[in-house]
């Protein structure tokens, strides 16, 4: 009977302890998941539609580097929304190729580690009947370990039809507020005595469209030019202006001094008064003592 | 019916007129032959079975004349990028960063001889964390983890 009791407890110890083994591998195991979602299976030719890009993983990931191709046969880009999105910091923003080829690179302080992580949402227009197909080209995860411990990810793509029979859709981008800035900055670098004005901005409705930045070195403003975070200003900027514009065209804008120079020019400026005063002062007391 | 011994000299003379009669006809009609042939990557076909049809939908497809579908062995993440310049920038193409060893000492966290997105990931880890433990990430030794390190890990990027 001893005997007996003791041979039930081995076995039901073993299936408790090898259940909480089996269970803490699944946990462990399973490489993150990049996919695509949309709204409908089917879109009619001219609907404008979201395709989102999310990621699930069991261990946190912090950096992220993809590269997704859709078919530019039956797809228009149209833009990018990244707002919601797991990601906080991109490097370059993300970008759209007429090839048919969309490179998102970025990462976050706050490691994403669930199921359903937004990444990007990406907005299309169906151009004609036929296969609509996304996929990643290139997949690269980054675990959240101190260590830059690249995951080998699964990723899977996503068909669908365009048809003249399914619902002609659009996407709703009621969007009144404009931009806000997060970070706008002028910071030295390290490596030499240069400067770079480093910038953030975000849109909580239909999403950051692009920044644009110009300079001043004396009293006009340059022209406006394209800017990414973040940007080495040059020798002799004392001013410069950060725009953000959103994707319905809303914007903000913020204007930036760099202390040192601002310093340097006035410097540069009491002195201009200093000589043109004394040249005034040396010329009329001349032409005092000429007249005398 | 006897066998007959084909002579050598009468082969040849054969096989002579034969190559004669093959290329006076060709030159004289000088037949232009267009052939028209789409590649794999542009031909609307999934050649490869993977459901996924031409570039740039398909992985195997490096262009949209690629002739072959099939996909590429997955490289692993940390295989080496082409060096693209500075992370960020404005106007007319700013001038390429020098990477000195100085920038490269205190950004190039794994010492790869690299600043990219292993070094970018790593900052990330340490943003959060108390700078007892996270010092060596401070690129601008401002004793704070923020934007402003990831930006010129950024700029330096490799």
């Amino acid at each position: 009977m001893n005997k007996f009791k003791i041979t039930i407890l081995c076995i039901v110890t073993f299936i408790v302890l090898s259940s909480i083994w089996i269970s803490d591998v699944l946990a462990e195991g399973g490489d993150p998941n990049l996919y695509f979602k949309t709204t409908a299976e089917n879109f009619a030719p001219g609907s404008n539609f979201s395709v989102g890009v999310f990621v699930d993983s069991n261990k946190p990931i912090n950096a992220l580097r993809l590269e997704i191709g859709y078919s530019i046969q039956t797809l228009e880009f149209l833009n990018f929304n990244t707002n919601p999105s797991i990601i906080d910091f991109w490097r370059n923003d993300p970008e759209a190729f007429d090839d048919g080829i969309i490179k998102l690179e970025g990462g976050t302080a706050k490691a994403f580690e669930g199921e359903a992580g937004e990444i990007i949402q990406i907005n299309f227009r169906a151009k004609r009947e036929g296969l609509a197909q996304w996929s990643f080209r290139k997949a690269e995860l980054y675990y959240a370990d101190g260590e830059g411990t690249p995951a080998k990810s699964d990723v899977s793509p996503m068909s669908l039809t365009i048809s003249p029979s399914a619902q002609l859709t659009s996407i709703a981008q009621e969007d009144k507020q404009a931009p806000v800035f997060l970070d706008v900055k002028v910071v030295k670098d390290p490596a030499d005595n240069g400067q770079f004005a480093v910038f953030r901005a975000v849109d909580k409705e239909s999403g950051l469209k692009t920044v644009y930045m110009r300079i001043k070195k004396w009293f006009i403003w340059e022209d406006w030019q394209r800017a990414t975070n973040p940007v080495r200003l040059s020798a002799g900027v004392w001013s410069f202006q950060i725009k953000a514009i959103d994707n319905q065209g809303n914007a903000s804008k913020q204007t930036v001094y760099v202390k040192t120079e601002v310093v340097k020019k006035s410097l540069y400026f009491i002195l201009f008064l200093v000589v043109s005063a004394g040249a005034y002062y040396f010329v009329k007391s001349r032409r005092r003592r000429k007249m005398l | 019916m006897d066998n007959q011994k084909i002579q050598p000299k009468s082969f040849l003379i054969f096989l002579f007129l034969c190559y004669f009669l093959l290329f006076s006809s060709a030159s004289a009609q000088s037949v232009n032959i267009t052939a028209s042939v789409i590649a794999e990557c542009a031909d609307s076909v999934d050649n490869d079975g993977d459901g996924l049809i031409d570039y740039p939908v398909d992985p195997g497809c490096a262009s949209a004349t690629d002739d072959n579908e099939t996909d590429p062995v997955q490289a692993p993440a940390e295989t080496p990028v082409i060096i693209v310049g500075p992370g960020g920038g404005y106007s007319s193409p700013d001038q390429k960063p020098v990477i000195s060893p100085k920038i490269l000492k205190i950004a190039d966290f794994n010492s790869d001889g690299r600043i990219n997105i292993i070094d970018f990931s790593i900052l990330l880890f340490y943003m959060d964390k108390p700078m007892s433990i996270a010092s060596r990430y401070d690129l601008n030794n401002d004793a704070k983890i923020d934007i402003v390190d990831v930006s010129i890990l950024f700029y330096y990027w490799t």
